[in-house]
């Protein structure tokens, strides 16, 4: 066997558990078995035997054990657990490597392995570990069908292989754009987690943007393809009810938006002058949607659509993966509502805010003023700081924070302000968020990330929700390096290019390419619910099918294993369009094969079987294994 | 077109990933989805061209006796001007039986390739329909191509080593003489160096100039007569019909490389007296369509020169009458 081989079948089996080891979610105790990939290839090379069969019998056996464990204890997940036992199948297997079939079986295993990284991954380092199996794979392939053809000297692969590795990459690329796609897929669920933010739950703890604040994951990537505004608010949703250690959103009611074309119209305005935002937003724990200002229409791949009247805009659900999505967005303030005296609640036992509240609006007249005033107050008097210690026994953090502490982030400043603001009689409510976020010079797009995390106040000042942001400027943190830039503009064309690639997408590209040649026809959409009941129709027909099969081949090992061969020779003849009936006697079998040319093969199988059926006496090993090999061969 | 045993694990394998896609939307598999199709699609698109604008060409090298190894040479002709060709088995399923396998022919280019096959039977067999099958590149799809070839190629009769089977032959009686002619010391002519010749008729100095050994060739020009009667009569006796023919056809060969001049003569049909390859051809063309006829028509034993051996069939045989007109009677079950 050449050495080429087995390396692809080693590169393969290592591509398939890196490609699950890249996922994270995986037990690193359970991983360790993957070390036995090691020695099993190092054997190998090294033109070992492989190892006996009642050592791979029984490792299986175990593995197996290991498995009920893994599922039932450990991890607990069934599906975690089957990605772990498919890396201790590839070290049994590495050890277990005689036939082109075992090799064959790897490669299996490894695409299999790669199913399930596909479901629990959606990083870049996959589209890398892909484009490794495909070229090993197609080599391989390639390969081994010279090795079983016996010519695998007599040829130059470096061509053939070349040529047809970069065909399939070609080909894969045109069947990944052309295949339809069902939006939302049929009943399946991504088992991506999401990213853990903090503020945009009905309840949000005072102190929870603390540790958010120092987090650089990126939550966010934004293309706008007109000019960037200079503040960059991303509005998520808003809080009104503070109970004193926490804000609430007791606004219960969410309206389901309409969509008239492929745009969910949140406000009836406009969208020429609107600001467009092409936003790309990881799976996060939330089902709010994104956007600057007000989002007054929103193009994207969701059934539905949900605003609670606050400007908020929802998801039906928390999606498990990234979501792209076109916001467009109003930059001015909004009209308030006649109903927003809602917005005035106040905590009791906060009176020292008040008095407080009152020395800094004393002169102040309009709403406007008083505002302003606080807004600075807090900004110039306070200190940004996201170490706080929590407040002694007995006292509000808030309280704490105004007039001990004197030092907080967003969440102090916003919450300060707001309750100020309520105090003296202008209704307010906090907005959480993104503020800011990092130009990427590779690809032009904005970074956020949850370090951007941020909340502010929304203040009702002659009748419009007016925005106040009291935090004063945090520092600035370590700026990322250029080159973990660039691999995120990567990062961004993969995600926008292959992992959020849908519907939308190819009628773009249908468009692109035949315009303005051809004019497209409207393409149907393909929604989940009507293909429900189709999938389980395929789904009962394929475990029907399943079940014939298995229950087919139990009818002939019954016969045991040389009448069982004897019946598959005689469906294999006949399928190749041989006379036999059922009377048909080895002897006549044996010279229909002969007229299909198999004669000297055909007659010493048939010489075997008649040994073994009727010769009174079982066959030798060697020939049971010779039986076995022409069987196998014949065909 | 058909898919393999491996072709079939494939498109299962394939279709449930196509499942897992549409079930859960997710790009990643859809990605694996359409690497399996490119896969499929590029294993039915490659071996369709790679089986294309192809033709054959046979020849036999040497002559096809039974029961000996025959090697064909098998030109396969590629007239694509691009794309070469690879693991392309030639097969022809019929009468000649043989396959073998051209691992690659260049574009606008071709490639010999021996095939060996081993025949059982004499006759001419014709060449028919060849296949040419391939399951290039993937071995997931086999597909095969069915032309027409003409052309024959003719199978003689086994030749035995008739001094195990007879071992009288190698008596002085019949054997006495390896030159073609009676002993003498006229010089008749120079030829090429046969098996059995004496090593001090050879010519050394012609040899240097010709490449070849030669040896000098003296004798009477009286020639050494040989006169085989092949029993081909009716009733039938299949498998002592076959010996017989074998054994003559190995007496003809034997002796006509000794230097005699053999005669063949059978129910209907009667070779003359003649030496050399071309004449043992001539007797083994004979031989190797030979059939068992109803009557005796051939004019025999009219003259009988030289030494007679007389094949029969069995001790039943018509033909036993003219045992005494011969020097030697074989009887083809005792062979």
């Amino acid at each position: 066997m050449p050495r080429i081989y087995k390396v692809l079948t080693a590169l393969l089996a290592v591509t398939g558990c890196a490609g699950l080891f890249i996922t994270g979610p995986l037990n690193p105790v359970m991983l360790i078995p993957a070390l036995g990939l090691i020695p099993g290839y190092i054997r190998l090379w090294k033109d070992m035997p492989p190892a006996q069969k009642w050592i791979v019998n029984s490792l299986s056996v175990s593995a197996l054990f290991l498995f009920a464990f893994d599922a039932l204890i450990v991890t607990g997940d069934f599906f975690i657990a089957v990605a772990h036992l498919t890396i201790v199948f590839q070290a049994i297997k590495s050890f277990d490597l005689k036939e082109p079939w075992d090799h064959l079986q790897v490669y299996f295993m490894s695409l299999l392995q790669l199913i399930i990284a596909s479901e629990l991954t959606r990083s870049i380092v996959f589209g890398a570990v892909f484009i490794i199996f495909l070229i090993a794979l197609v080599t391989a392939m390639v390969i081994s069908h010279f090795l079983k053809e016996g010519t695998y000297r007599k040829i130059k692969l470096k061509m053939p292989v070349t040529v047809i590795s970069i065909l399939t990459l070609l080909t894969t690329g045109m069947f990944f754009i052309s295949a339809p796609r069902v939006k939302g897929g049929i009943v399946g669920k991504s088992r991506v987690t999401g990213i853990k933010t903090a503020g945009f739950s009905e309840k949000v703890a005072f102190g929870s943007f603390g540790e958010v604040k120092l987090d650089s994951t990126i939550v966010m990537r934004v293309e706008m393809p007109e000019k960037t505004p200079a503040q960059l608010y991303w509005r998520g949703m808003t809080l009104d009810y503070f109970d004193g250690t926490s804000w609430l959103d007791t606004i219960k009611k969410r309206d389901r938006v309409s969509k008239y074309e492929n745009i969910f119209v949140i406000l009836p305005v406009s969208l020429d002058n609107a600001t467009v935002q092409k936003i790309f937003i990881e799976p996060i724990d939330s089902d709010v949607i994104f956007g600057l200002g007000s989002i007054v229409g929103i193009e994207i791949d969701l059934r539905a659509m949900f605003t609670d009247g606050s400007g908020a805009v929802f998801a039906p659900e928390k999606s498990p993966k990234r979501l792209a999505y076109t916001a467009y967005s109003v930059l001015e303030e909004q009209p308030a509502s006649d109903n927003i005296s809602d917005y005035l609640q106040f905590p009791s036992k906060l009176e020292k805010i008040g008095k407080f509240t009152d020395e800094i609006t004393k002169n102040s007249k309009t709403g406007i003023e008083k505002a302003s005033k606080i807004e600075n107050y807090l900004k110039t008097n306070y200190k940004y700081s996201l170490k706080t210690a929590p407040p002694a026994a007995g006292t509000n953090p808030i309280e704490n924070f105004l007039f001990n502490s004197k030092a907080g982030y967003c969440e102090h400043y916003a919450t300060a302000m707001a309750l100020m603001l309520r105090r003296a009689g202008i209704p307010s409510r906090i907005v959480t968020g993104f503020a800011g976020g990092e130009k990427n010079k590779y690809g032009g797009y904005i970074i956020v990330r949850q370090s951007d995390a941020h909340s502010w106040v929304e203040a009702v000042i002659d009748r419009r929700w007016k925005r106040f942001d009291p935090t004063p400027p945090a520092p600035q943190f370590k700026m990322p390096s250029l080159p973990s830039l660039y691999i995120d503009s990567l990062r961004l064309k993969w995600y926008r290019y292959v992992v959020n690639f849908n519907s939308s997408d190819q009628k773009n590209l249908i468009s692109y390419i035949s315009m303005p040649f051809v004019k497209i026809p409207k393409i149907p959409e393909i929604r989940i619910d009507g293909l429900k009941a189709v999938f389980y129709i395929f789904l009962i027909a394929g475990f029907m099918a399943i079940t014939i099969f298995l229950l087919s081949r139990i009818k002939i090992r019954r016969y045991g294993f040389v009448t069982a061969d004897y019946m598959r020779f005689r469906r294999y003849l006949k399928r190749k369009g041989a006379k036999i009936t059922a009377s048909s006697t080895p002897s006549d079998i044996a010279e229909e094969a002969s007229k299909l040319g198999m004669s000297e093969k055909a007659f010493e199988f048939i010489r075997l079987y008649e040994m073994a059926r009727f010769g009174g006496k079982e066959l030798s090993s060697d020939q049971k294994e010779r039986y076995k090999s022409i069987n196998k061969n014949i065909r | 077109m058909r898919p393999t045993k491996e072709g079939i694990r494939f498109l299962l394998a394939t279709l449930l990933i196509a499942v897992a896609a549409f079930n859960t939307g997710n790009n990643l598999i859809f990605l694996i989805l359409a690497m399996m199709l490119s896969m499929i699609l590029l294993s039915v698109v490659i071996l369709r061209y790679n089986l294309k604008s192809l033709t054959l060409a046979f020849s036999v090298a040497q002559p096809v006796f039974v029961k000996n190894r025959a090697v064909f040479k098998v030109s396969l002709s590629n007239k694509k001007k691009l794309m070469p060709s690879y693991s392309i088995h030639v097969t022809i399923p019929k009468g000649i039986a043989g396959q073998c396998v051209v691992p690659y022919v260049p574009p606008l280019s071709h490639t010999i390739t021996d095939m060996e096959s081993t025949f059982t039977k004499r006759g001419i067999y014709r060449y028919g329909d060849f296949t040419f099958e391939s399951t290039f590149p993937f071995s997931l799809f086999r597909k095969n191509i069915k032309a027409h070839l003409g052309g024959e190629v003719i199978v003689y009769p086994e030749i035995k080593e008739i001094d195990e089977l007879i071992p009288e032959l190698t008596k002085t009686d019949y054997t006495a003489h390896t030159t073609r002619h009676a002993p003498g010391d006229e010089f008749l002519t120079i030829r090429e160096f046969r098996y059995g010749d004496s090593v001090r008729r050879i010519q050394w100095k012609t040899s240097a100039k010709t490449g070849k050994l030669m040896v000098k060739d003296t004798g009477t020009d009286e020639p050494r007569l040989l006169t085989i009667i092949l029993d081909n009569i009716k009733p039938l006796h299949a498998e002592s019909f076959e010996k017989a023919v074998s054994f003559a056809a190995s007496l003809a060969d034997r002796f006509i490389r000794l230097g005699f001049f053999v005669r063949l003569i059978t129910c209907k049909k009667l070779i003359p007296f003649g030496s050399g390859l071309e004449h043992l051809f001539k007797i083994l063309d004979a031989l190797a369509v030979i059939d068992e006829d109803d009557t005796w028509e051939c004019p025999m034993m009219d003259e009988m020169h030289g030494t007679g051996v007389l094949i029969l069939k069995s001790d039943e045989s018509a033909l036993k009458k003219a045992a005494p007109a011969c020097s030697m009677v074989v009887y083809a079950p005792d062979l």
